[in-house]
């Protein structure tokens, strides 16, 4: 669905932030995009979308270059981005408004996602609270049932239950036909949602797993003493040694997000190559 | 599917922008209203002077200028917020029919409302005060020599459009600047070459202007014959067009 080749960009007058990246994204999968503060996720995205435009190399959603945002690629593309825009119109005129321009919208669905997010239709979107500002926009870009779904920081200004209810949804819309790409820094927050895991760092994409995959080959737990484990990256926590080691016996075990993120983020370059071999 | 223009995506991009702006638009055409009102009563209580037609001109074409240039650099603040860019720049709609929402509302509708917001507020002052002895006629905008107004309004508008969607921020300010700094360039090049074109001294002259040779301390004006007059505003016109197109294409390439 999306295919990134060769992709070159950089913001003018400053080094270029990705070089040669390339990435492939297909549909009916939900894509955790991670990585640190100021390592490029966002751009990323925006390179996906059309909204900043590769200086060398391609963006393609479904083989048509986003670059000029033909209106072909805007109908099937929803972006959510992490700082939102609401115009002074509450959520039922502004799908009124809107959501002729998304050929697949269903009202139906909007006003189920509203109520399951609890936001009411008929309160002016800016003088709303950030997190019901949020609740709102998710809701129309869940029913525009676009191909391609994009969401930047989703959950950022989000309360605990309506983050429990953001990620049924989400895991409610997936279809063989859609694909979803959240970014965020908050990994707890995608914890058993997605499907397949992408880490930027260093300009580069250096995780692009399965999380089947990635518990197949390695495992993650809590150990009082590690000595003697093949062990690829530790840290000390309040229960004893929180590490990452070496999948041997063929037991999956429940992914730990953020220490993983950790241990790629501290260029742990042994999970890396762990994960390559076959 | 057509990628440029659909009628259909073009009406409901025009409709969801009323539906967005339509406070922000009635307010600013009561301000305007207020500022003619204000600016008519004190030509007719505080000069005490007939509102008469030359007057009249004087109250239309500097505010039209005016709150024309502020109103069009102010049109595509939607592409220039980040939050807001974001918003519109990814509806599926086209940067044609993106730009042509923007151009309508500050072009044709604007001419509108502020041409009958000047009549309204003229047939009201009008009526308000008589003076004795003077017959006073209406401003007929739409007279021949009056048709220059709009050719400049035209150009006007091309310039502040395409500082609308250039700068980010401080449209109207940043789009002025340059302007200006633009006709003094402009005016320094083109004496000097008129001065080459010519082997004499000329006053400083604007490009499309009328020749002046400076003749032992006095002013040769050279006019041009009447049949190349029609010239200066089709070039005006055609500079008018390039800005617009020019706006369209940095629409387009727009990067959030």
């Amino acid at each position: 669905m999306i295919a990134i080749k060769g992709l070159g960009f950089g913001y003018p007058r400053q080094p270029l932030l990705f070089h040669e990246l390339n990435l492939d994204l297909s549909e009916g999968h939900i894509y955790g995009l991670l990585g640190k503060n100021g390592a490029g996720k966002s751009t990323l995205l925006k390179n996906m979308i059309g909204l900043a435009y590769p200086q060398q190399g391609s963006s393609l959603f479904k083989g048509i270059s986003v670059s000029g945002r033909p209106v072909s690629v805007l109908q099937d593309v929803y972006f959510l981005a992490e700082e939102l825009y609401v115009p002074s119109l509450t959520p039922e005129q502004f799908v009124k408004n809107t959501a002729g321009f998304y050929p697949k919208f269903s009202n139906a669905d909007f006003y189920q996602y509203l109520k399951a997010l609890d936001v009411e239709a008929k309160a002016v979107m800016d003088k709303q609270s950030y997190g019901q500002q949020k609740k709102a926009m998710i809701a129309f870009g869940l029913a525009t049932n676009t191909g391609l779904l994009v969401m930047d920081e989703p959950t950022n200004g989000l309360d605990i239950p309506s983050k429990v209810q953001f990620r049924k949804l989400i895991a409610s819309v997936l279809t063989e036909e859609r694909c979803i790409v959240i970014s965020t820094h908050q990994v707890r927050d995608l914890d058993s949602l997605i499907d397949t895991l992408l880490v930027l760092h260093d300009r580069e994409i250096v995780i692009n797993h399965a999380i089947e995959e990635i518990t197949e080959k390695i495992s993650f737990g809590i150990y009082n003493d590690t000595a003697g484990m093949e062990v690829l990256y530790e840290e000390e926590g309040m229960r004893g040694k929180y590490a990452i080691i070496k999948n041997t016996t063929g037991k999956f075990s429940k992914m730990d997000l953020e220490l993983f993120f950790n241990a790629i983020s501290s260029d742990s370059k042994s999970i890396i190559k762990a994960l390559k071999k076959d | 599917m057509n990628n440029f223009f659909n009628l259909k995506r073009f009406g409901l991009l025009f409709k969801k922008h009323c539906a967005e702006h339509y406070k922000t638009y009635l307010m600013a055409s009561a301000v305007l209203l207020g500022v003619f009102l204000l600016g008519g009563c004190f030509i007719v209580y505080l000069i005490e002077v007939p509102l008469e037609t030359r007057l009249q001109s004087v109250l239309f074409v500097p505010i039209y200028f005016l709150a024309g240039a502020i109103f069009t650099s102010i049109i595509f603040t939607d592409i220039s917020d980040k939050k807001k860019a974001i918003s519109a720049l990814t509806l599926p709609a086209s940067h044609f029919e993106k730009f042509l929402v923007g151009w309508l509302f500050s072009y044709a509708i604007f001419s509108l409302v502020f041409l009958g917001s000047f009549y309204l507020i003229l047939s009201l002052l009008l009526n308000l005060r008589h003076f004795p002895v003077t017959h006073i006629s209406m401003f007929n905008v739409f007279s021949g020599p009056a048709t220059l107004i709009f050719i400049l309004y035209t150009f006007l508008h091309s310039i502040t459009l395409y500082g609308a969607v250039l700068f980010e921020r401080l449209h109207f300010i940043k789009t002025a600047f340059t302007f200006f700094v633009a006709v003094v360039v402009l005016t320094g090049l083109n004496t000097l070459f008129l001065e080459k074109l010519t082997g004499r001294e000329v006053r400083p002259t604007t490009p499309f202007a009328n020749l002046a040779i400076v003749d032992h301390n006095s002013y040769v004006a050279v006019r041009s014959i009447r049949v190349s007059e029609p010239i200066v505003g089709y070039m005006i016109i055609a500079a008018a067009i390039i800005f617009w197109v020019a706006a369209y294409y940095r629409l387009k390439e727009k990067q959030v």
